[in-house]
């Protein structure tokens, strides 16, 4: 019923709307003077001043005048809003699409990837290996970059979408094409409904971006770090077209790109981790980003402040998780349930750090949802005067329309909201939204309100009526003597109204019309009879309804916020402190051995002193006796903590970088610190011949992304050969010849690359005059870092030919390869790894799951240790790289080495191929505190690890992970039992937001 | 000096490998023939009881004789005497819930036969696909797994799992007791995980998978009641090999093995097979959600074999160990408990029962689950999983512990008595390329 009114609406302001139209008159014109004077209201200002008992007047779209008992020029159709509040409409800088007819045929990365590869399956082998080049206009060579793209061009008013932006109080919105990586530029436009050129009130607004690749034909980029990547190269792209000599090239995105880098830039995140990604690009190339956030800062709110970035934030609260059966309850995330309260204070904890900030109703399910969510960031204590502003001023200033939208004042369009009062209360009602000066009415002020007591005649009997309710759909309640008449209804439509009832079997239909005070009119009995009927007038007395009321749901205060917001996050996080081991068997890995008694301090997150009877005041002691004391274990190989894994959009992604995309959240951090490891080199998967730059990060869990890197680490780039690299029949290479071809030839460009910027370099700025200077590549550079000894090659392969090859080929470029991953088949050229001097990272056991592991053993690993070689052990999996120490076990048992030897395996020999010895690796004074205490030899499978502590502090305890876990447990039942209560109450979300009650 | 004997048969085993151009499986061992008696080792006998300084005997092909030296009153001249002084002695390991044999390389798809097409093929026997030539099969014996149970995989009834010994010619000699089980994978019921997943598209989906779940479900049903239907005609007359394959769970000569992923599934899997009466039910793959419902199982008698200890918990916010706990936490509720290993490492069943000790078992208890326990659960306990006399002689010796991978070293192994080669591809492979690096540095 509402829906259908809400249209009924639309369609009138349609008819009544007049903007400017400078088309020539066709037929006989019918320009208004739509002169407009609104008296003694209450009129908000701007967020900081509220005005009382203020008239002020309208024409023309504009506000001519604010103030007191103006003088209104004849002609003015006056409207009286005493006791009525006017706000100024709100802005929002994020309206994504609207108005713009969005093709439908693809959406989402993950879809579309598939799609793609669906459709290379189909266009068969052939095809793929000599792509034909899809004819393009002037555009970036990657379909993800579309800034030339300008919302002017495709923007057509939708009044479906202005309706709904206008119930949310929005006037003005800016619109964007929601598409791609660069998104070219927005336009303010005003919620009226008329055509383009007269609600545009800015043309390129903001020039707008995302880590989403969007529409596009290029399998490139298919992964957050490819996407990153990406931005990366065309910012440097930019860079040097701007140097380029005219004529040489021409690129329309990166022409607009440049032409609107003045504007203010948008961002949009998925998630908070992805502001800080947004922010080391911002760095890079001297951008000031304001964020499009996701509504979840709150959960790294520290950091979000640390980049300095504006926020645009929507108020899309997560729908609470279904809890009923408690089976279910326990499989619900606990990051779900957190979030879910948590959710509703983010506003207002953002608000609370002084980050400026504004609010948009994209993201939300249904936009009739934005005033009771905004509402509901309210009560979880947004300051109203904040939100208004975030609603208001804020959007308007960041997009340099401060004297246009945002407030009532002279010369400003005239978006304008009356309202009952308190916008921000529950019960505040929306009467009338005008936009550029026409008024689009959710409740007409014009009604007469009849509300009160009356005296109904009727058919010579007397009645008592009370109309009560709201003024434009009042209630009715009859009596007759003392006894209410069910079912008895009141209609009231402009000044025609219309009683039904019924009483002793006869039904009375009485319509009339209102007649001064009074109601009249003639009606029917059902009989057939026609009687005359009135209602006088008695009294303004009626009862306040109260049956539309409902109790909102009590705010309940929410619980603490775990950092990383994760299961095992802290409330309380640990911190750097003094120990002293003491009396532990103490696993050096250095040429003292294993030391038994031993006590070792740990000072400033180094390794301060070992020995006997050590004595460290203030340093807290723990008594290790019966326990061995070892260095953390670093895990060589693996995967975890990335928000992406494989870059499939190409074969040869050396750009790609793992440290783009570190998720300090991952669970598995604290994981592996329950298994003893403190460090690990995460990778680029092994999908291309050449994956990515790799990163090496310490289990620092509570630190941000950036924080876990360590420090002074060198470079690593994966390459991966066999099975994984040509199983994608569409894409070359699909044999082991070919890998050896796409590898040789990628260092060849390289080469020749690192020799174009040499002689470049070389010239003094006179001689380059004129001459096209070569174009940062960052896919080379990557592989010139290699060849200039920066970054080192580490190498997934499994069987000796391949292994050969790689070895051969980096020898004939004049390098060497690092490490050698997996490579099962290792033991089969032992001689020449120790020639080519190449270290090996394996399994200790793995073997079988595949043809090229077929002649993999367990005696690999002693057999290139036996030949010499830098050996250690990796996991590439998250749950066994929590038990390196047990793998490191298992070649004491196939190769029968000393257990030193054999702890050195995940220790000592990855932090030597990582070149990280000098610091980690083995219990020496200088060295990292990174240490783990377990309960017995730590090669032997009945030994736990019973703290980890990492540069000194302890983020793994067995009796504060026992505590933590009671903390889940109590907080998961704490919030289910919240949720469970307030399922009870009427449904918040169930309710339709139509802004009356 | 009997050792010596059979060390150098090993040896001469061993070097007739080196000469294999690829590598190949061991030879069968040739059923005992003489009485063999090993003295002097720690005889761990899967019952929870450890003997030092004993004796076992067995004689063909069954245990004659376990206890302490010094009660023995054995003739040692009866026997081939193998000291084991020093050593350790076990029985052979079970591992239930494998594909064994059925599949060669997981990545080599003509390489799988553990899963057929369709839904309901409780026909199908894991038996005559067992490829005993498998490479797998001599690398996961030789550290110390000799029993398996060879299953195959899929979901509803996926077919008739088999128990057999891991030293045969063909699958006929390998079944050790064949098509004693039947598979049932539960349908997974709708859930609601996830990282911050919006509830409505969980919801939906959630909606999705509880109507297949429903559809599932009855299926299950319907041929579960054509089943018992069938079951009590003797001898139909028409048969039908699905239902035929049916029969066994309703007069207890097949166990029935429950597949289910969350708690409210094995309930509902559990009260199911009871409701139609079948007469053996075990869970094949307790985690975490079998111990939401630990109650029931124990109401029910219902024994589980912990899946995969070695594995990462079932949620994030679980204890970050709860799979290494399971095992002991299940026992200390007197709930039968077995435990098995799956992973691309197949040799590591002792160490994912060794992992559970450092969380609350004792070693023997560690041991139980995979031997005596394993066995019970199989059905197969009347005949091995425990070293008592009158079962079969599947005994290992280890020189250390054989549930912690630094002293894990199988030195013998018996299967019914036959003193099996522990030799394997790996091993082979090793020696071959030895020889590669004694040649390049005798050349030099």
């Amino acid at each position: 019923m509402r829906i259908k009114l809400l249209f009924l609406f639309w369609l009138i302001s349609i008819a009544v709307n007049s903007q400017q139209d400078y088309a020539p008159v066709v037929g006989v014109s019918d320009r208004r003077p739509e002169v407009y004077g609104f008296r003694n209201a209450k009129v908000v200002v701007d967020y900081q001043t509220t005005m009382e008992n203020t008239d002020f007047l309208v024409s023309e779209g504009r506000i001519i005048s604010v103030g007191k008992n103006l003088s209104f020029p004849p002609g003015t159709v006056i409207i009286d809003l005493t006791g009525k509040t006017v706000y100024p409409s709100f802005v929002d800088v994020y309206a994504p699409n609207y108005g713009i007819r969005v093709q439908q045929t693809t959406s989402g990365d993950a879809s579309q990837m598939a799609r793609l590869v669906a459709v290379q399956q189909q266009t068969g082998r052939q095809a793929a290996q000599q792509p034909e080049p899809e004819a393009r206009v002037a555009d970036y060579w990657n379909e993800g970059i579309k800034a030339s793209f300008n919302v002017a061009d495709e923007f057509i008013p939708d009044s479906r979408s202005a309706g709904e932006y206008r119930q949310a109080g929005f006037g003005a919105v800016v619109t964007f094409k929601a598409d791609g990586l660069a998104r070219g530029t927005s336009a303010l436009v005003t919620t009226g409904d008329g055509k383009a050129n007269s609600v545009m009130l800015k043309n390129r607004a903001t020039a707008n971006y995302s880590f989403n690749r969007g529409r596009s034909s290029d399998l490139y980029p298919a992964s957050l770090f490819g996407i990153i990547a990406l931005l990366r190269q065309f910012n440097y792209d930019a860079q040097w077209y701007k140097q380029l000599p005219p004529g040489y090239l021409h690129d329309e995105d990166i022409e607009a790109y440049l032409a609107n880098l003045s504007l203010p830039q948008v961002m949009e995140v998925r998630n908070k981790l992805e502001i800080m990604r947004a922010d080391r690009i911002a760095k890079e190339f001297g951008i000031n980003y304001i964020i499009k956030g996701a509504g979840d800062e709150y959960q790294a709110l520290s950091d979000v402040k640390k980049t300095g970035m504006k926020l645009i934030i929507p108020v899309n609260f997560p729908e609470a998780p279904d809890v009923k059966d408690p089976y279910d309850a326990a499989r619900v995330a606990y990051t779900t349930l957190k979030h879910y309260e948590l959710a509703p204070s983010n506003l207002s904890m953002i608000a609370s750090t002084g980050i400026p900030f504004t609010i948009t109703s994209a993201d939300l399910r249904q936009r009739s949802s934005f005033l009771a969510n905004l509402r509901k960031a309210i009560k979880y204590g947004l300051p109203e005067t904040e939100a208004l502003k975030a609603l208001t001023y804020t959007p308007a200033s960041l997009i340099g329309a401060a004297d246009l939208v945002g407030a009532i004042k002279k010369n400003m369009i005239a978006n304008f909201l009356i309202t009952s009062g308190n916008i921000f209360s529950d019960d505040c009602v929306i009467y009338e939204h005008w936009v550029q000066g026409v008024p689009y009415r959710f409740v007409d002020l014009r009604l007469k309100d009849l509300r009160g007591t009356y005296d109904l005649q009727v058919d010579g009997e007397k009645y008592k009526m009370v109309l009560s309710g709201t003024f434009d759909k009042p209630a009715v309640k009859l009596l007759y003597d003392t006894t209410e008449i069910r079912g008895a209804t009141f209609t009231l439509e402009k000044d025609l109204v219309s009683i039904t009832f019924e009483r002793q079997k006869i039904r009375y239909r009485l319509p009339g019309y209102i007649s001064g005070n009074d109601l009249t009119g003639k009606g029917q009995l059902d009989n057939g009879k026609w009687v005359n009927w009135k209602a006088t007038f008695v009294s303004r007395d009626f009862e306040p309804d109260t049956r539309q009321k409902r109790p909102s749901p009590p705010v309940i205060k929410p619980g603490p916020v775990p950092y990383p917001f994760s299961p095992y996050g802290w409330i309380e996080p640990p911190e750097q402190e003094d120990v002293l081991f003491r009396n532990a068997t103490v696993w050096t890995n250095e040429k003292e051995g294993i030391l038994k008694n031993t006590d070792v301090l740990v000072k400033g997150g180094k390794i301060a002193a070992i020995g006997r009877n050590l004595s460290a005041p203030g340093a807290k002691v723990i008594d290790a006796t019966g326990m061995h004391l070892t260095p953390g274990i670093i895990d060589e190989h693996s995967h975890i903590a990335l928000d992406a894994t494989n870059e499939m959009g190409q074969a040869i992604t050396s750009e790609v970088r793992c440290s783009d995309v570190i998720d300090p959240e991952d669970i598995s951090i604290y994981r592996q610190l329950a298994g003893g490891v403190t460090a690990a080199h995460i990778l680029h998967g092994s999908a291309n011949p050449i994956g990515g730059q790799s990163v090496i990060i310490k289990h620092r869990w509570g630190r941000p992304a950036e924080e876990l890197k360590v420090e002074g680490q060198v470079g690593f780039l994966k390459h991966a050969l066999g099975e994984n690299v040509k199983r994608t029949t569409t894409r070359y290479p699909n044999t082991r010849m070919g890998v050896e071809q796409i590898i040789r030839d990628a260092y060849q460009r390289a080469v020749d690359y690192n020799r174009e910027w040499r002689t470049w370099n070389a010239l003094k700025p006179s001689e380059r005059v004129g001459k096209i200077p070569p174009r940062r590549d960052l896919e080379l550079d990557a592989l010139v870092d290699v060849l200039e000894g920066r970054s080192f090659i580490v190498c997934h392969t499994y069987v000796q030919s391949e292994g050969a090859m790689i070895m051969n080929l980096a020898q004939e470029f004049g390098v060497k390869v690092n490490t050698l991953i997996h490579f099962n088949e290792g033991y089969k050229i032992a001689d020449q790894i120790k020639e080519h001097g190449a270290a090996a990272s394996v399994f200790s056991d793995w073997w079988d799951y595949k043809y090229e592991v077929y002649e993999g053993t367990t005696y690999n690993a002693p057999m290139l240790l036996s030949q010499g070689i830098l050996t250690c052990l990796h996991s590439d999996d998250a749950e066994m790289g929590r038990r390196l120490n047990q793998e490191a076990a298992k070649v004491i048992k196939y190769g029968n080495i000393p257990e030193e030897e054999a702890l050195k395996l995940v220790t000592l020999n990855p932090a030597k191929i990582l070149h990280l010895d000098h610091r980690m690796g083995s219990i020496k004074v200088g060295k990292d505190a990174d240490l783990v205490l377990w309960t017995d030899n730590p090669l032997s499978i009945y030994a736990r690890a019973n703290k980890t502590m990492v540069d000194g502090v302890i983020y793994f305890d067995e009796d504060i992970d026992a505590r933590i876990r009671e903390q889940i447990a109590n907080d998961r039942n704490r919030i289910i039992s919240n949720i469970l209560r307030e399922s009870q109450q009427p449904s918040q979300s169930a309710t339709s937001n139509f802004p009356r009650r | 000096m009997k050792t010596k004997v059979i060390f150098s048969v090993i040896i001469s085993i061993a070097i007739a490998c080196i000469f294999q151009a690829r590598a190949q499986s061991p030879v069968v061992a040739p059923p005992q023939k003489k009485p063999v008696m090993l003295t002097g080792g720690t005889i761990h006998t899967g019952t929870g009881e450890v003997i030092e300084n004993g004796i076992i005997a067995f004689s063909a092909g069954k245990i004659t004789f376990v206890g302490k030296a010094s009660d023995s009153r054995l003739d040692r001249r009866d026997y081939e005497v193998i000291d084991v002084t020093g050593k350790h002695v076990y029985p052979g390991l079970i591992l239930p819930n494998t594909t064994l044999g059925l599949v060669e390389i997981s990545g080599v798809d003509v390489t799988v036969d553990s899963r057929e097409l369709g839904d309901l093929n409780p026909n199908v026997r894991a038996i005559v696909a067992y490829n005993t030539d498998s490479h797998v099969i001599p690398v996961i014996r030789s550290n110390g797994t000799l029993i398996a149970q060879i299953t195959p995989q899929g979901t509803l009834l996926p077919g008739t799992a088999s128990v057999v010994q891991l030293d045969a010619w063909n699958w006929k000699d390998a079944a050790y007791r064949p098509d004693n089980g039947l598979i049932l994978g539960w349908p997974r019921r709708a859930e609601a995980t996830g990282r911050q997943a919006f509830v409505t598209e969980a919801q939906t989906t959630a909606a999705s998978a509880q109507s297949s779940y429903e559809r599932s479900v009855e299926q299950l049903e319907k041929i579960f009641t054509d089943a018992v239907a069938y079951a009590a005609v003797e001898k139909p007359e028409k048969t039908n090999l699905r239902l035929e394959a049916m029969r066994g769970l309703f007069n207890g000569s097949k166990t029935l093995f429950i597949n289910a992923q969350d708690a409210k599934g094995i309930i509902a899997a559990v009260s199911f097979a009871k409701r139609y009466g079948v007469k053996k039910i075990v869970l094949a793959n307790a985690t975490e959600s079998a111990w939401e419902v630990k109650d029931f199982l124990k109401e029910n008698n219902i024994p589980v074999i912990v899946a995969n200890p070695l594995s990462l918990p079932l949620y994030e916010h679980s204890d970050v160990r709860m799979p290494f706990k399971l095992a002991a936490m299940f026992m200390k509720e007197g709930i039968l408990t077995g435990l098995t290993y799956s992973s691309m490492a197949y040799g590591n069943l002792p160490f994912a029962a060794g992992q559970t000790v450092a969380y609350g078992l004792t070693k023997e208890e560690a041991l139980q689950t995979v031997t005596l326990n394993n066995a019970k659960i199989l059905g197969i306990d009347d005949v091995t999983g425990s070293l008592e006399p009158g079962k079969d002689a599947n005994i290992v010796v280890s020189t250390g512990d054989l549930l912690d991978m630094k002293t894990n070293n199988v030195e013998l192994a018996f299967i019914t008595g036959r003193n099996i080669s522990l030799d394997n591809k790996h091993k082979q492979l090793t020696r071959r390329f030895k020889e590669k690096y004694n040649n390049v540095n005798s050349g030099n």
